[in-house]
């Protein structure tokens, strides 16, 4: 599954410890999730979508081997 | 998040530990005094404190390692962490139970029993685990 991630993060200027402490992750957990080596639960993905106020869809998308 | 809450924090880490290693030293400490008179006594005792290891283990494998330790991405490198452990767990029982049957490598497998699998199924857990904490910690911030 990719995501936009760090591209948020840029645009919100946060960084990967600042976004995880907003979402109740540690942040190795966001560092996990932006390098695609963990795909987040629908509660985490949510949670990272509302941070920065854009649809769920907008953030994460399926790829063709998901 | 709720995974956090069922882990032993990292404060109290020192209990598993404990439960580990102290029953196996008083265990030698025993031994040096001759406590005990018969093998009978010496193996009822050795299965209690095997018992009270593993389940210092088990405490161990359910602490928090790390202070970020207990999100949900940690709770799925557990369950890999135990998944490996039982297909490895059970691979070695498998090959120690044929080289057993056809006496390869002229090696007693009679010793082979709960404790020891037990024991090895854990060990490998705890060391799956690690890998995967040690792998996480060298993961750079952005």
């Amino acid at each position: 599954m990719k995501n936009n991630i760090k591209v948020e993060r840029a645009r919100h200027n946060l960084t990967q410890a600042e976004l995880a402490e907003k979402v109740g992750v540690s942040r190795q957990t966001i560092n996990s999730i932006e390098t695609k080596k963990y795909d987040p639960s629908a509660v985490l993905a949510l949670k990272i979508a509302s941070v920065f106020q854009i649809p769920f869809e907008e953030l994460f998308q399926l790829e063709d081997d998901d | 998040m709720k995974a956090k809450k069922s882990l032993l924090p990292k404060s109290k880490l020192w209990i598993s530990l404990t439960l580990i290693f102290l029953p196996v030293l008083l265990f030698f400490i025993f031994l040096q005094f001759e406590v005990f008179e018969t093998s009978d006594v010496l193996l009822k005792v050795s299965r209690i404190i095997g018992s009270v290891s593993l389940f210092g283990m088990f405490l161990l494998f359910m602490s928090q390692w790390t202070k970020d330790d207990g999100d949900e991405m940690y709770l799925q490198m557990r369950l890999r962490a135990v998944l490996y452990g039982v297909v490895v767990g059970i691979t070695g029982l498998l090959v120690s139970s044929v080289f057993s049957l056809v006496n390869w490598l002229d090696i007693d497998y009679a010793h082979y029993n709960g404790f020891g699998l037990m024991f090895f199924i854990l060990f490998m857990i705890l060391t799956n685990y690690g890998l995967q904490m040690y792998a996480l910690s060298k993961q750079k911030e952005e």
